[in-house]
Order: structure tokens, then C-alpha cells, then sequence
């Protein structure tokens, strides 16, 4: 089953079409545990934030020059593109603003094909 | 202990644990007209109104600036108040990190705030936890443009509360008073400052100092320590910014919270006992005389003194040194006279001049600093001069010494030796201080860092009870607390207590151990 991805930001809207595994969603938890002098323990706790981690797979150097365009923009702007994530079990994201990450570029060929493409999501907010 | 519903000390020591911090900043320091205290039934909930707490509420200057809360850019925050010993007086500051990744606090960056991106800038902080509201932490000045870390990009504030300013402030105008009361000589010192009598409360001291004497320019701060220090008082800014001065006899002794081992993370002793067993206080006992002569300057006779030549249409400033300092000293004037001050002027040639000749002073703690002004059209010399004032001579040298000799044998002499506070003015008043500093002080009593799950309505001064390996009673010195996104660490400094036996009629023995309230 493919899921879908959809990044905006500013400039442009781009939707990926990908397959659902290796799909990483691993909930960023912003607290800390706090022992007491009697054994038991306390939570100071903030909040739960989304990390997601998606592959790819390959990409033509058009279409990862497109994806970079996003990290690109997210630093030259100082402004966090938003992501929504359709078709994922478990996995409801709509216009979440995120911290957007991108693995190696692994080119394997003359034409620019880069493979094992990952893109990784914190959960953020605008400012 | 700042009063709040007991679902507030619910939060701070369940569980899981939400905690909230938000610093507010008033870069451009305008005043926001529509500030008031919350009423019922016509403030608007999140309007600009500010919530009164449980008690008696004091609109401040420093309640009427428009805030910004900057909690969305807040990385962390850590605060500190505590108490300085011997003195009792607070202090306050905190350190504030704030994310900085657009330059938004840089200086020069041509960011929103820039232009008033300036030291002195006004911040409250509020903290609490989530669905229990927030209560005041601090309110002060930030002391300097940030810290900008440009591999973090984060910016960092340091902000001194509004007693901490005062302290490091020079005073602005001289305090000459007689007789006057701690709380008297605290508001005279404060009323520099901006604040006036609703804006303080002060209780009523006990110790009546018969001569005070400030001059312009001495640190407000020293002042106010050795002031506070004589009366055995607490003076601070609490949480809400009311400037408070308590005195010892109105101290509270009720337990303000007790400490689970479920509430406490981790005890560590201090090698610091601050143990005092041994007391001495030497200080001159001043009182302010009748009206007399204070200073003399005999005639120049033939020799002429540059000093104190006038030129023609010109004036001219000289100090007149006083052998003690004065409460009020006459300003003079030109003519010989009885019981008033006077002066006599001579021309080049040694006649008289008996016109075109005044004076104008003003008086310091060891001087009355004059101006001559001369109008005639030729040169005058101050030949002759009398000043007729109140000095406040020395009358009796106080020295105080008492130990505990029991503590000394066991611990080895902590001597506390006061020499320069000219405000313990008695025996009785330096007998009191010492027997509380004795009864506080003298046993084995280390200090302890105590790591707790932190609760923000917790105030120095508060006595808690800890349970486990430290159970007792202490008394709060020091609040530490750090806070970050879904962090809060918080260490109490806290020294054991012990509830003073209060001197009872017809039960107490006279020269025992009871304390006088």
C-alpha cells in the first residue's frame, strides 16, 4: 500500500507517492524522568512532537534536485516548510509544520540517479 | 509561601508533571494606560488587566508597561533568590536563553525590536503548571544588551530584580534624619528611587536610630543592609514586586510545606555550616547636640590665602571640613553675628567689605561644601568664619560581645564581628540580634542543597519540613530552579530550624534563653 506525501512551502507544493515501509514514526518525547529519594519516579513532561522517517528509494536528478529545493528554502528563509501524510496506518499528519532533513546524496550513475533517498520530519511549529 | 489553591502543590509533585514558564519582556518600555487591577464582573479575562492574588495587591510602575510574552522563543530559564548572610536582604536575578535563529535579538540586526533592544528593559516572570495558571516569579531590569551565541544561535538575557537596582544604585539625594525608625530611613532611601508610600509596605521597626546621615552618592545598597541588618529585619522585592520590609518580631513560624521522600530527588550537605558562635558588635553611639559652633576659621590676618579668595563677579566652592557629622549646620552670612553662622570679608588692601558678598551650602556627611559669590568689582577674601549647626557627637562606644561557650568548646570559636554598622545604637538592640544569631546559629547546622520537585508559590524565608534521611525543620535561604522544555531541576538551600522559645510573663526567666518578640 503507498502513502502520500505532500511538503509545501512558500515557493511550491510537491506530493511523492511512497511505499508505506520502511515508514520510521518515532514520537519525540520532551520531558524528562526524575528519580526521588524513595526509588519511585516523576515525569516532567511537555509534549509528545512527531519524527517521522520516509525512503524514497531512488530519485532522478530532477526530482532530488526538487526535494533539496525544500531544505534549501527552509534555511534561506528561516521557515519550515509544512507536510501532510495520507494512506499511512496509525499515521494521520495534516499541514504539520516540521524540521525537514535529507540523508547522503548517493549518486550511482552518469545521469545523476541518487539512490536510498530518506527524508526525515520533527514536528514543529511557525512562528 | 505565596497562596495558592492546593491543587497548584497538587501539580508540583504529582506524577507526571507539566510545568509552564513565561518571561515577559517590555523592550520598548511604553506604558499600557488601560492597566489595572482585575475587577470582578469588568476586567476581561486575558485582557490587560493583572489577576490580584489572595492578598492585598499594589499597582507598581513596573505593572504599567506593555509586555511581550516571549514564551515562543523561550530555550530556557534559570532563576535565583536568595539571602545574604548576615545581612537579610534578597536578591533576585535570572538568566534567560531565548532562541535567536532569525537575529530577532541581535543588536543592529534591524529586527522588530532593535531600536529598543537596550539594557534596563523590564521583565516579569510568571511560572506554574499547566491548567493551574501561573504565578509571578520576578520582576526586574535586564543589566545588558544579550549575549549573542552565533553556534547556538540562541540569545542570552541576564535580568537583576528591581532590588537589586536599587542596591547598586547611588543615592540621589542626602538622608539626614534624627530619631527615625528602620522603616522611616528605608522609605526616605526608596522614595529616591521613584516609589512612593503605596507602593511599599514596610512595617513598623523597633530600632529608633537617633542621628542617620546619607550623602549623595553612598550606595543604596550598603545602606539598606546595615539598616536591615541593625533591625534584624527582612527586607525584599517578593514575587509580586512589592518592596517589603518585615521586622524580626513579625516573623512567620508556621510550617509552609512539608517534603515527601517522594518530593525530594537529592540532599547534599554543604561543608558551609555558616555557624556563628560568637558575637561582637562595636559602634559608635552618636547624638545630635544643640546648636553650637562647628567650625572656625580665624582672620587671615596680613597673609592672604588663595583659597579663599573671591574674584570679582565670580564664585567660588570651598569645603569646610566638620570634626563630626552635623544634622544641620546654618548656611552664613556675610556679617558678624551671634548663634547663628556668619562670615567677614577684607578687600586686597585689607578693609572691610561688607556688601556684594553671599553664600550658598550644602551639607555632606563631613562637610558643608559653600559657594561664595562675590558681585562686587574687585576681589574679596573670606577673612573671618563661624559655622553654627547641630552636630552629632559620639556619646557612649557600644561594644557587645557574648558567645555561646558550650558551642565554642564543642565547634571551635565562628566569631560574627560587626565594626561598621553605626545603626546598632543600644545594648538591649545588640543583645537581641545576638541571641537570635546564637540561637539560629550556633549549633552544628550545615547547610543543605536540597533537589526537589520544585513549587513555584514556595518564598525565602518559608520553613518546610523535610521527611527521610534529613527529617526537620528548615528555613528556606536560597531558590534555585532551571526550567527548559519538559525540564524543571530546582534546589532549596535551606539551613535547620529551630522555633525560638518567646520570652513569656511570669514564666520566662529573665537573662535565659527566651527570645523577645
Amino acid at each position: 500500500m503507498a502513502i502520500t506525501l505532500t511538503i509545501t512551502d512558500p515557493s511550491i507544493t510537491q506530493t511523492y507517492e511512497v511505499w508505506a515501509t520502511p515508514l520510521i514514526s518515532s514520537p519525540d518525547h520532551i520531558g524528562q524522568i526524575v528519580e526521588t529519594v524513595d526509588g519511585n519516579v516523576s515525569d516532567y513532561y511537555k509534549a509528545r512532537k512527531h519524527k517521522i522517517t520516509l525512503s524514497l528509494g531512488y530519485m532522478t536528478a530532477g526530482e532530488y534536485s526538487v526535494l533539496k529545493g525544500f531544505i534549501d528554502r527552509q534555511w534561506e528563509n528561516r521557515r519550515y516548510p509544512t507536510i501532510t501524510i495520507t494512506g499511512a496506518a496509525n499515521l494521520q499528519i495534516t499541514d504539520m509544520v516540521a524540521r525537514m532533513e535529507l540523508n547522503s546524496q548517493n549518486v550511482i550513475d552518469n545521469c545523476g540517479t541518487v539512490e536510498g533517498v530518506q527524508v526525515s520530519f520533527r514536528e514543529s511549529k511557525q512562528l | 509561601m505565596i497562596d495558592v489553591d492546593n491543587k497548584f502543590h497538587e501539580a508540583a509533585r504529582g506524577q507526571v508533571i507539566t510545568p509552564t514558564v513565561a518571561p515577559y519582556i517590555s523592550f520598548t518600555k511604553e506604558l499600557d494606560p488601560s492597566v489595572g487591577i482585575f475587577t470582578l464582573d469588568q476586567s476581561v479575562l486575558d485582557g490587560p488587566d493583572i489577576l490580584a492574588l489572595r492578598e492585598p495587591n499594589v499597582l507598581q510602575i513596573w505593572d504599567l508597561y506593555k509586555y511581550l510574552d516571549y514564551s515562543d522563543r523561550l530555550v530556557k530559564i534559570s532563576l535565583s533568590r536568595s539571602i545574604e548572610f548576615p545581612y537579610t536582604v534578597q536578591i533576585g536575578q535570572a538568566d534567560i536563553t531565548f532562541d535567536n535563529h532569525d537575529a530577532y535579538f541581535t543588536p543592529g540586526s534591524g529586527s522588530a525590536i532593535d531600536e529598543n533592544n537596550l539594557p534596563g528593559r523590564p521583565v516579569r516572570i510568571y511560572a506554574g503548571f499547566q491548567g493551574q495558571g501561573s504565578i509571578p516569579q520576578l520582576v526586574g531590569l535586564t543589566e545588558d544588551t544579550p549575549d549573542i551565541n552565533q553556534g547556538s544561535r540562541t540569545a542570552d538575557y541576564h535580568v537583576n530584580d528591581f532590588l537589586t537596582s536599587i542596591c547598586v544604585s547611588s543615592l540621589l539625594e542626602v538622608v539626614d534624619m534624627r530619631d527615625a525608625r528602620t522603616d522611616e530611613v528605608l522609605a526616605a532611601i526608596v522614595e529616591q528611587f521613584g516609589l512612593t508610600s503605596s507602593q511599599y509596605n514596610f512595617e513598623q521597626g523597633a530600632n529608633v536610630i537617633p542621628f542617620v546621615f546619607f550623602d549623595i552618592g553612598d550606595n543604596a545598597g550598603d545602606a539598606i543592609r546595615k539598616l536591615v541588618q541593625a533591625e534584624n529585619g527582612r527586607f525584599w522585592l517578593d514575587e509580586l514586586g512589592i518592596l517589603r520590609f518585615q521586622a524580626r518580631a513579625s516573623f512567620n513560624d508556621e510550617l509552609a510545606m512539608t517534603f515527601s521522600e517522594y518530593s525530594i530527588i537529592e540532599v547534599r550537605p554543604s561543608e558551609n555550616s555558616q555557624m556563628v558562635n560568637h558575637v561582637k558588635i562595636q559602634a559608635e553611639i552618636r547624638e545630635v547636640q544643640e546648636y553650637q559652633y562647628v567650625y572656625t576659621k580665624s582672620p587671615s590676618g596680613d597673609r592672604t590665602s588663595n583659597l579663599w579668595v573671591i574674584s570679582q563677579n565670580f564664585s567660588n566652592e570651598i569645603s569646610c571640613s566638620l570634626e563630626d557629622p552635623c544634622y544641620d549646620v546654618q548656611n552664613p552670612t556675610l556679617g558678624r553675628s551671634s548663634n547663628v553662622s556668619w562670615f567677614t570679608c577684607k578687600d586686597a588692601n585689607g578693609n572691610p567689605v561688607t556688601s556684594g558678598v553671599s553664600a550658598t551650602s550644602r551639607l555632606t556627611s563631613n562637610a558643608l561644601i559653600i559657594t561664595f559669590t562675590n558681585t562686587n568689582n574687585f576681589d574679596v577674601e573670606i577673612d573671618e568664619m563661624r559655622l553654627y549647626g547641630e552636630p552629632a557627637k559620639v556619646t557612649n562606644l557600644l561594644k557587645y560581645d557574648a558567645q555561646d561557650e558550650n558551642s565554642v568548646e564543642e565547634y571551635g570559636e565562628h566569631i560574627l564581628e560587626i565594626n561598621n554598622n553605626e545603626f546598632f545604637q543600644s545594648e538591649d538592640q545588640a543583645d537581641l540580634f545576638a541571641r537570635y544569631m546564637l540561637y539560629e546559629r550556633s549549633k552544628y547546622n550545615p547547610i543543605l542543597n536540597v533537589e526537589v520537585k520544585g513549587d513555584f508559590s514556595l518564598m525565602l524565608g518559608d520553613i518546610i519540613e523535610l521527611q527521610g534521611e534529613f527529617a526537620g525543620t528548615y528555613i528556606v535561604d536560597g531558590v534555585n530552579w532551571e526550567y527548559g522544555p519538559g525540564y524543571l531541576a530546582t534546589t532549596l538551600t535551606v539551613h535547620q530550624y529551630n522555633a525560638p522559645s518567646y520570652f513569656t510573663l511570669d514564666s520566662s526567666t529573665l537573662d535565659g534563653t527566651d527570645v523577645l518578640r
